[in-house]
């Protein structure tokens, strides 16, 4: 048996009226790919943003290596858990006041205390690693989206986290850059035995990155399960969001919303 | 009806005093975080220079031609008593006490205010808060604290320089224009003037350099939803900062008085 990476147990948040989560649930093992899908507006990002410790739930219980995220008291615990688990966010989330080594070298230097030099170092060797070799001294409102977002996962490695969550790291990129972000991911679980989540509705992606997939629809998660299990699946709302049918259980509950 | 009236003015109310319990927590933050480690010099040194030195020209420009207008009002009244060589006195008063700080601060705000809450909200819908976050580097301390001290410092400085720039347009108004004794005219304001009038006026501008501070930066740090909500959030810091400075101008007055100061 694998040993536990991220266990999300009976997660309920609410944001006024709506609720978003009504009870999720779920296993995630070192070193595997898990990817949640879902259709949008359902909470997949505020999902991750939870179990990063960024927005408190309502309710539950969430543990990431065995470290109790909600409640983290002492500065040593929080900066332990920053460095078990990282976040890439949906638009790189690059500080665009400092060049893109400076991004990278960032945690080294404002927390580490490394000099600035050395840090350079470092921060060369994870951009070169993820094929940005001479982007160093530009900023990042020069870079194209995928190269930005390549940035933030040398931002991330550079942190040497356990797990990394993706947050839609495929959307609004081509089909090269995407299936180039797939390997990255893929590269990351088997050469640096990192385990990631990733959040995504981009099914082609999702099934060649997944070791297991979360179908997160309506504030729970109806299914878990390899893409094999998932593709074979019989319930509905799965079938009608990895064909991408326009009728359905997911049309029918959003008009039914819509009134 | 009066439900509804009266339901208004809960929400009012409700809003103010979360806005200054907000403001107050995060400004005890904000100034506490300062002595912890590590202290980050060069990021003070960085908002000093962009907050106060870059203020510079738009403050001795505009304290020239306001030294220069009260000069100019006053003469025709003391000129009917012969006591023009007092505008002197008048000019280095009302700029010690009123003008210098009060202006210096609304040119600041207008300047560094509308930054700090245009940057930091950028910063917020980015994402970039939640990024600083995630590598355990406390985003108060990184973007607020240096920002709150410099403001207070830059004031000060920028108040002192706006007295003396001030002072330089009255009397190139009084003696150059209107042809007033200049050993008279310098002689009167060190007997009327007081270095007690410096001193209010500069107290009075560390007050407003923390309230242009920590006002735009707890707009920006709660920015919410994209451009509309950065530029939102731009337009109250100025509007509340500016609001604040008359209103606290008024009431630091009214004390330092009971205090004869």
């Amino acid at each position: 048996m694998k040993e536990k990476a991220i266990v999300v147990e009976n997660l309920k948040k609410s944001f006024g009226k709506k609720e978003v989560h009504k009870g999720i649930t779920f296993t995630v093992y070192d070193r595997e790919v898990f990817v949640v899908m879902g259709p949008s507006g359902t909470g997949k990002s505020v999902l991750l943003k939870q179990i990063a410790g960024l927005i408190k739930p309502d309710s539950g219980k969430i543990t990431v290596y065995g470290i109790d995220v909600l409640n983290l008291k002492r500065e040593e615990e929080v900066e332990r858990f920053r460095e078990t688990l990282t976040y890439v966010f949906q638009s790189g989330a690059l500080f665009d006041s400092y060049p893109v080594w400076y991004n990278v070298a960032f945690y080294l230097i404002e927390k580490k205390g490394l000099k600035e030099k050395e840090a350079r170092e470092k921060a060369d060797y994870y951009l070169s690693l993820l094929g940005l070799s001479g982007t160093q001294d530009l900023y990042p409102s020069e870079l194209s989206g995928g190269m930005r977002k390549r940035v933030a996962v040398a931002r991330a490695l550079c942190m040497n986290p356990k797990c990394i969550l993706f947050d839609e790291p495929t959307s609004g990129l081509d089909p090269v850059m995407t299936a180039i972000l797939d390997r990255l991911i893929l590269k990351l679980r088997d050469d640096f035995n990192k385990t990631c989540v990733v959040v995504s509705h981009d099914v082609k992606s999702a099934f060649r990155i997944a070791d297991r997939i979360a179908i997160l629809f309506d504030g729970r998660i109806v299914e878990v399960g390899t893409p094999e299990e998932i593709k074979r699946s019989q319930n509905p709302i799965v079938k009608q969001f990895i064909n991408g049918e326009p009728e359905g259980p997911i049309t029918e509950l959003l008009e039914q919303r819509d009134g | 009806m009066l439900i509804s009236l009266l339901e208004k003015i809960g929400s009012y109310v409700i809003g103010f005093l979360e806005f200054w319990g907000r403001w107050f927590l995060l400004s005890l933050k904000a100034v506490s975080l300062a002595f912890k480690r590590p202290f980050r010099l060069k990021r003070y040194l960085y908002y000093f220079a962009t907050i106060g030195s870059d203020s510079l020209p738009v403050i001795a420009i505009t304290s020239l031609f306001t030294g220069g207008v009260i000069a100019l009002e006053t003469y025709s009244a003391f000129h009917r008593f012969n006591a023009e060589y007092m505008i002197g006195a008048v000019v280095a008063i009302s700029m010690a006490r009123e003008l210098s700080p009060v202006l210096s601060a609304l040119l600041v705000t207008a300047r560094s205010g509308s930054a700090m809450a245009a940057e930091i909200g950028t910063m917020r819908v980015t994402e970039q808060i939640d990024a600083l976050e995630m590598m355990a580097v406390n985003p108060i301390k990184f973007l607020i604290t240096p920002r709150l001290y410099t403001s207070v410092v830059s004031l000060v400085l920028l108040t002192i320089v706006s007295d003396i720039v001030g002072y330089i347009g009255g009397y190139l108004v009084s003696v150059h224009l209107f042809g007033v004794n200049k050993t008279l005219y310098l002689r009167y304001t060190q007997n009327l003037a007081e270095m007690s009038d410096v001193y209010h006026g500069l107290i009075k501008a560390a007050v407003f350099g923390f309230l242009i501070a920590s006002i735009s930066c707890l707009y920006g740090y709660y920015t919410r939803g994209g451009a509309k909500g950065v530029g939102e959030s731009t337009t109250k810091a100025v509007v509340s900062s500016s609001i604040a400075i008359l209103i606290f101008d008024y009431l630091i007055t009214y004390l330092l008085r009971l205090f004869n100061l």
